[in-house]
Formats: C-alpha cells, structure tokens, sequence
C-alpha cells in the first residue's frame, strides 16, 4: 500500500506535463481549421465550431509556388542532412580517434567559433555568397549547413566509446582508413547518424534567416520564407500560419516516427571510458 | 594556446584577403547628380520612345504585400511588356531592411526598388538612390504636379525628386455603427475636434457594455507623430536630436494618456489582440484610429461588422493624420537606368496606378487617377483619400530609427503611469539623443 | 615517426570537409567582423574610418548595453538551471519503468519538433490577457484581475523565460534520457539493498553518473540564452521594450547593424564582447561541473 504513491505521483507529473506540452501543440493544429476571426477571438476551446479547408486551400493556391516550396525545402533539408551525417561523423571520428598536431586548439577554435553571436554575421556571410557566386541558389542554404558542431561534439563522443577492436580487426584484413569508417564504423553508429540525420534535417527544415537572406526568386523559396509572404505589411494572417505550421509539421513528425527506435540512443553525449 | 593563436593569425590573413575583394565592388556611391543629367541630354526629350529598351530586362526589389497585390502585380508586369517589350523580374524580400541593405552593399541591388517614406532619409543620404529630375525633365507627359504634395515631398530632398510615391495610406476613425447605436449616439454625434474627444469617450464608455471598450489606438511614435508637430514643432531639431518636450508638443497626447488611464482608451495588445483591426472586427471597442489598411481586413475576416469610417478630429482647429507611403526608387548604381526609368514612368503613370489601384484597392498618389476612380465617391475611402492634402508624412531625418525604437521603449511607461507623459519623453530624448551624440559624430 | 605523420594526414583528411566549411562561413565572417570592431564604417555609403579599440570604449559606458547585459544575464541564470533540472528531473521519471514511456516522450518532444517562430506565436496567444493562461488563472483565484503578460514591464521577459525553457528542455531531456542508459543499473540494485530511497539514488547515483551530459546541455544552454533574440524581438516588434524589459545583447546588435545609420562597426564590437563573454562564463560553468573530458 505505501509503495504506490510514489507510482502515482510520477504519473500524475507525467500527465501534467504531458498537457502542458500537448496543448499549445493541439491548439495550433485544430486553429488551423478555424477562420480568422475564430482565432483571434480568442477562447480556451480546441475543436473549431465551423471546421473549414480554406486556409489549406488558400495556402496551395494563392502562390503559384507553394508546392514548389515544399519540394524545395525538402531537397535542400535532405541534402544538408545527409551532407551533416557524413561530414560531422568523419569530423567527430578524426577528433576521438585520429591524433593529429593541433588537434586541442582545433577543438577550443571551434567552441569560440560558435558563441558569436550570428546577427552580425549576416552580410559578411552574404558578401562571401555573392563573392563565390552561389547567392540565389540552394547551395548557399546547404554548404554552410553541411556541418553542425554540436553533432560533431555528439560524434566525437560516441567514437570515444567505440570499441577499438573491432577497427584493428579491420586493419589487419588489409582495409583503409577511409574504408574501415565507411564499411564498418558508420554502420554501427546507426543510432547516432539517424539522430544526427533528424536534427539536422530539422534544422535547416526550420532555418529562417539564410534563406531570408540568400534566396530573392520566389520559385526558389523554401517552406519557411513562402509562408512569411502570407503575412503583409500591417496584418498577421494567423489561419494561414497555423495552417503553414501544421504543414511545416508533417514531415518532420514522420521522419521522427520512423526513427523513433533509434532516435533516444543515438543522443549519447556521455563520457570517456 | 600558440596554435591557437596561429589559427587565429590565419582567420586574420582569410579576412584581409576578404576585405580586399569586398571593397573593390562593394562601393556603391557614384556621382548621381553626372549621372542623372548624363542620360537626360542623351534621351530624346522630344517624342517619347516606349519601345528604346525593347527586349532588355529590369530587376525591381519589392515586398508580397496583400493578396490583391500580389494577384494584380502580374498583370501590371505584363502590361508593361506589351507596352515596351521590357520583361520585368521580380525579387521579393522577406526583411525588406536587410535585404535592401545587404543586396546594396554587395553591389548587385535591383535596378528599382520600392523606399518607404521613414528609412528614405537615410538611403538619400548614404547615396544609393538616382536622382530623378533629369528623367522626369525629359519626359513631358509625366506631370510631376499630379501627384499629391506630401507625399511627393517625402522623396525629396531640396527641390530634387529620388523616388515617385506609389501609393499612401493614412490614419482615419472607424465607428461601429451598432456599438454607438447600443450606447445611444449616432456617427454624427462623434466630435470634431480632438479637444472634446475625452469628453465623448468618456460618455460613450458609459452607455457601452462593460466589456466593451470605447476606443483603440495603437501605442507608437508612428501613430503620434502628427500630434506631437501639431503645434508647429518637428520632433528633431536641425542637427538631428530629438525634440518631444516643447511647448505645445504635449497637450494633445497627455488627452490621450488621461482617456487611456481612465480606461476610455485602450492598446491592442492591453485588449489581448494583435493589433487594433481585430480588436475593433471583434467588437471589443467602438472606436478605432487606424490606416485604410484595415478596411479590406474588416471586410474580408469581419464581414458581420456595421461600421463606417470619417476623418481624424482637428487639432487646434488644422486638420492632421499621418501619411505612410512607398516610393519606387531608382538604384544610383543601376547600368540600366534608361529601362528601369520606363518602368518607373509606366507604374507611376496614370495606366500603371489604375491598375493597382483597382484591382489592388490601394490609394492612388495622383490626383487624377483618384478623380477618375471617383475614390471621393466612396464613403469608406473618401476620408483617408482627403487626408493626402494634409497629412505628415512618416519621416523625420536619418535618426527617425533611433527615436522610434526608444519611443515603443519607453513610452508605455506613460500609460501604464509608471511615469508621466513629460518624464516619459524626457527620457526618450535623453536615452535618444544620447545615443545619437555617440554614434552620429 | 612516419606512423604518426601518417596518422596526421588522415587526421586532417577526415576533418577536411569540416575544416573547409568552418573557413568560409565561420572563420572569414567572424575575421571581418573582427576587423569591422575596429572602424566606423558605413557599408552603404562606402565610408570608413579606422578608430582602433574606440566602439570597445564606447561599449563600456553604453547605459543601454549595461540594461541589455543585465537582462541577458538574469535571462541566462534563470533559464539555463531551470531548462536543465526540468530535463534531468523527466528523464529521471521517464527512466523509471513507468508505461507508455515512449508515448510520453513523443509528446514532450512536440515543442522541439516545431519552428521557434510559430510556438513563439502560440506562446503570445496562450499569455494574451484574455487567453487561456489568464483564463486559467483567474478562474482557479490565483489572480484577481488577468496580467498583461507581453506588455507589463515586470512580466514580460519572465514570460519569455518561461517559453524558452518550455521549448528547449524536452531536447535536453532526450539527452539525458539516452545518457541514463549508459548508467550501470547495478549501481541502483547495489543502492536499493542499502535501503537508498529514490533521493538517494538520484543525488548520488544518477548525477554523479550524469556530470559529462549535464556539462554539454550547461554549454548548450548558456550559449543558447546569452544569444537570445527570437523570443525578444518578436513581443516587442524589435525595440526591446516595454521600458527595455526585453532588450538582449543579441538585440541591441541587430539594431545597430541593421536600424541605425553607420553603426555596424559598434554592433561588431558588442558581438565580440558577446562571444568572450560566453566562453568566460561557458569556462567558469565547466569548471563548477568539475569535468574536463567533453571540451
């Protein structure tokens, strides 16, 4: 008898929680089917009175690109995260098992690198676009977001705690370096690049300001900076920008849901053994 | 730590190299006064030519806008073509500011682009922007007299015009006929000067329902500007300091701050809205103070909504509002200015306007295209249209962005009475003025 | 020796496409940004003037700077330890054995999954005066009358605050969580036959186990709110107010580079006292955790 209570109160946390999150998370979606003037009057209800498409129909069809959109956002968050799950991986196995000159002040470099703040690297970063040609283009979203230092960091981490043997086994059957990573290590790190694949993926899915800064052709706009064109000078369509969130959504919450298994393993940014 | 500083040495070496390409074509500034006359005696001044830039193509930098703006944008584009065989591509910012300013900075902004009337001031003085008299001069049926006085005064600098106003807005009151109606007044019985105003929200307020506010304004300098100079006193002085504690500067806005401490007035936000067009399609308020912008929102996600619209109140006796308008301007360093002034000629012409203007529902900055649409015939357009002869511009010199940013800093410290009205504006003048001492020499 | 040198090769090798990519998009920005600290410089105008350490001079007796540090900071103390314990404190729940452990953090991993900018809008709604915060609130008489949460200069940065650790804590939760199976469960079996009760194991097992994790979600942390700008820039339209309640360091840079007139030089200035800033404090934080394997 005195042993469940502490089951209970756990649950009852969890729960709490649980609505905390799933709320705000809801309400987005259902306001999505609501009208304008439904949202903004405000009110603690979910469900819409009058459930209506129209922002979803408004969104498809007021710009002729907004497929367009998606596919590019698509293409540019899928390449990047691959891009990341390669580069990152190899940068985090050299820093945990390669030793090299500079290796340390390598490391504290890139740590100092990521705390400026990024406000004031906006147009040196567009000068460097424009100086090797790649603004207006989806490479000028993919190239800077091929890596990302907090994977590195995680990588680092888990090749740390690799086990050794496995590799010098590989060594003796004649294999390469380049070859033991690809053939042997990456496949056993699935857990880590799935992780690593989704966070990346969301990242740049989500990324506002390279884009905003980057991109000028409206055909080539991703997801993100065709829904701000919803909103004009004076007034915030919010039916349409939840409608566009809920959209913004569904990929990423797929690509989690099938990843799942892998997804809380792959997070290991434990210490050294 | 010695490596580390060698790869720092080597980011200095990368950034050297960086700069130097940088700069080369990163300079903007050319002579525009050469420039302009230049390509003025060049052109034919006699017989205009539509067809001179036949097959070329120009770059505008522009924003969405609404969705009747975008919907019609195309068929002004094709217009243009069919007119002149000039094909028209269009770069559309998200942060307009930013990518203005970074396009400009790398050398490769469009050849026009749309300047709002406040960030004007500062892009004159930095010298991106052509100078259009030349091209005006030498086109004869341009008619730089049709276009309402404010708002072509806001372009210009000493006489000289860098940019043609597309179009304006200005602020006028919104009534909810059924909400008076409810506390026992007519439209009519609303004042017509902006002294008695306190007197009637304060009324009004009592015949409303108590969750209904009497009215909503937007708390900013660019919703005040107009009262603070109704007086006669700019709110910056000639060396670019702020001024907003002089005499007469106050007497109107502390009317304001009094009606919204005692609860006749309200923010959007204090309402739990996003801005005031909601507030009042909610029927929270009876009385709004707004731009026209809010009319084709009203209709479109409030169409249940009985109300109407008039003027502003006077202001000792002059009648005031404020005017937010956007040029087309020219970029000074456009290899294309020839073209891009066609486009410009043909927008801002009387064809290029009624067709935004109809199909955008936006306000034609020609007198005649306003004439012609009969804009004075329209009960709810006809007070904003009017206002263009009066209005103040949102414009007041290059440090405008200074003064704003610690006006909506600072200012709803005055109607929350944690401060008054005048230690309010003393200490935007003072965080203000201070930083524009530092930082403008 | 030769092994070694070959060993380098393939060092760098592998680190290669890394190295490339930090050169041009981090290194030179951050140089030039460097070197901008250092002038008055008008981009737009092609003017410029070299000052030397003057916009460093200015920094330090900027009233404005000193409000928008004293925010950054308050907003970092709160956050940073808040986010994290939030996050050990429901990994350690959902570690427990408890049922539909996958369920829950699913949904605890929504907000991450969502953009920073729609769930800041959804936040505006839910703290409005008349939405459902409030709503709950009063209807449960915690409060009397509803509070202008976005609007009232003692409340609008703590709401932000609050945000930002409802957004960010279910990621590190994730961490957490997959650093809790790295804990050798015959600790805990060890503890149980001691008689530890659930505090115990948690203060003296879980933690201690935990320090490498909590180090890299510390340094997350503190990287991510002393860089704050989203939040503050979108409830107050970019002017850090109500009476600079909401005025960060990071927004105190966007406005000089972008808004005001021939400023970038000093923005540049603050974005590098921003940086060692972080790194001091990063340090310091380390150096509390007593941990030196991560960095």
């Amino acid at each position: 008898m005195k042993k469940k209570w502490p089951r209970v109160f756990l649950y009852v946390i969890l729960i709490i929680y649980a609505a905390i999150t799933l709320y705000p998370f809801l309400w987005a979606v259902f306001a999505s089917f609501k009208t304008y003037a439904e949202i903004v009057g405000g009110g603690l209800t979910l469900l819409p009175q009058n459930p209506t498409l129209n922002n979803y129909i408004h969104l498809f069809t007021r710009d002729e690109n907004f497929v367009a959109w998606i596919w590019n956002s698509l293409y540019v968050a899928g390449f990047a995260a691959f891009l990341n799950v390669i580069f990152n991986s190899m940068a985090g196995y050299a820093l945990a098992r390669l030793s090299f000159p500079g290796k340390k002040s390598l490391f504290l470099l890139i740590l100092a690198l990521i705390m400026v703040p990024g406000q004031i690297l906006l147009i040196p970063n567009f000068l460097i676009m424009r100086n090797i040609g790649l603004l207006d283009t989806h490479w000028s979203l993919i190239l800077p977001s091929a890596i990302n230092f907090a994977f590195i960091f995680m990588m680092r981490q888990f090749f740390i705690n690799f086990p050794k043997d496995i590799e010098e086994a590989a060594a003796i059957d004649g294999l390469s370096r380049f070859q033991i990573f690809f053939r042997i290590v990456i496949p056993m790190a699935r857990a880590s690049v799935a992780t690593q694949g989704i966070m990346s993926f969301l990242a740049v899915w989500n990324e506002f300001m390279r884009p905003l800064l980057y991109i000028s052709s409206p055909r080539l706009f991703t997801l993100p900076l065709g829904l701000q064109m919803f909103n004009d000078l004076y007034t915030t369509h919010w039916n349409l920008v939840m409608a566009g969130s809920v959209i913004t959504l569904i990929p990423i919450l797929l690509l989690y849901i099938v990843l799942n298994k892998y997804f809380m393993q792959g997070f290991r940014v434990g210490g050294d053994k | 730590m010695k490596k580390f500083l060698r790869l720092s040495l080597f980011a200095m070496l990368m950034l050297v190299v960086l700069v130097a390409c940088g700069n080369d074509d990163a300079d903007p500034t050319t002579d525009d006064e050469d420039d302009a006359t230049e390509v003025a005696d060049n052109g034919e001044a006699a017989d205009f030519d539509w067809r001179a830039y036949e097959g070329e193509t120009v770059t505008v930098g522009i924003w969405g806008g609404s969705d009747a703006e975008v919907a019609t944008r195309p068929e002004l584009f094709e217009a243009f073509y069919e007119l002149t065989g000039i094909t028209v591509e269009e770069r559309i910012y998200a942060d307009f500011l930013i990518n203005l300013q970074a396009e400009l900075i790398g050398g490769i902004a469009p050849d026009l682009f749309y300047v709002d009337s406040n960030v004007f001031p500062m892009l004159h003085a930095d010298g991106v922007l052509e100078n259009l008299d030349g091209f005006i001069a030498d086109t004869p049926d341009f008619n730089q007299d049709d276009f309402y006085t404010p708002l072509l005064n806001a372009f210009s600098v000493d006489g000289a015009v860098y940019g043609i106003p597309k179009d304006f807005s200005t602020l006028g009151l919104f009534y909810n006929v059924d909400l008076l109606a409810e506390a026992g007044f007519t439209p009519e019985d609303i004042p017509d000067t902006m002294a008695e105003m306190p007197a009637f929200l304060a009324e009004l307020a009592e015949g409303l329902p108590a969750d209904v506010t009497a009215g909503v304004i937007q708390a900013g300098l660019a919703r005040h500007l107009f009262v603070y100079e109704a007086a006669g006193t700019p709110i910056m002085d000639a060396d670019g300091f702020a001024v907003l504690d002089q005499e007469g500067q106050l007497d109107y806005m502390q009317l304001l701050v009094d009606s919204y401490q005692a609860g006749h007035l309200a923010t959007p936000a204090g309402l739990g809205d996003g801005w005031s067009g909601d507030s009042f399609g909610l029927e929270n308020v009876a009385l709004m103070i707004e731009g026209n912008w809010a009319v084709g929102h009203l209709n479109l996600q409030f169409p249940d909504v009985n109300w109407g619209t008039r003027e502003l109140p006077t202001i000792n006796g002059n009648q005031g509002s404020m005017a937010f308008t956007v040029s087309w301007s020219m970029n000074a360093a456009s290899d294309n200015q020839g073209a891009a002034w066609l486009f410009m000629h043909f927008v801002n012409g009387v064809e290029g306007q009624e067709i935004m203007a109809t199909g955008a529902s936006l306000l034609p900055s020609r007198v005649s295209v306003a004439e012609e649409m009969d804009i004075a015939g329209d009960p709810i357009l006809a007070p904003f249209q009017a206002a263009a002869a009066y209005a103040t511009p949102w414009q007041s010199g290059i440090n405008l962005p200074i003064v704003y940013s610690t006006y909506g800093n600072y200012f709803p410290g005055a109607l929350s009475g944690d401060l008054t009205l005048l230690e309010a504006v003393q200490r935007i003048m003072e965080a203000a003025n201070n930083e524009i001492e530092t930082h403008m020499q | 020796m030769k092994a070694r040198t070959r060993e380098g090769i393939q060092g760098y090798s592998f680190m290669i496409p890394a190295l490339i990519i930090i050169a041009v998009f981090t290194i030179v920005p951050i140089g030039y940004a460097i070197y901008l600290s250092f002038t008055r410089v008008n981009l737009l105008a092609g003017t410029f003037e070299w000052v030397g350490f003057g916009n460093y001079e200015i920094a330090f007796s900027d009233p404005r700077l000193r409000i928008a540090l004293r925010n950054t900071v308050r907003y970092a103390v709160f956050v940073v330890p808040a986010q994290t314990f939030l996050a050990l404190v429901m990994a350690t729940v959902l570690n427990s054995g408890v049922k539909f452990e996958r369920t829950f953090r699913t949904i605890f991993f929504l907000p991450t999954l969502t953009s920073s900018a729609a769930l800041t809008m959804i936040f505006m709604f839910l703290f409005a005066v008349n939405g459902p915060v409030n709503g709950f609130l009063v209807e449960w008489g915690l409060l009397a009358a509803p509070i202008n949460f976005v609007e009232d200069v003692n409340f609008a940065l703590n709401t932000i605050m609050v945000m930002n650790v409802w957004s960010t804590a279910p990621l590190f939760m994730t961490i957490y969580l997959a650093g809790l199976q790295d804990v050798d469960k015959t600790l805990y079996e060890a503890a149980a036959i001691d008689g530890a009760n659930a505090w115990k194991k948690f203060t003296k097992i879980t933690i201690p186990n935990l320090v490498p994790v909590t180090n890299y979600v510390l340094l997350m942390g503190i990287i991510g709110t002393f860089q704050i700008f989203d939040q503050a820039f979108i409830i107050s339209g970019g002017s850090g107010g109500p009476m600079n309640a909401t005025l960060t360091v990071s927004l105190l840079i966007y406005q000089f580079a972008f808004q005001v007139r021939g400023t970038m030089g000093y923005a540049s200035a603050l974005a590098i006292l921003l940086a060692i800033l972080i790194f001091v404090v990063s340090m310091i934080a380390k150096r509390l955790n007593k941990e030196e394997s991560l960095y």
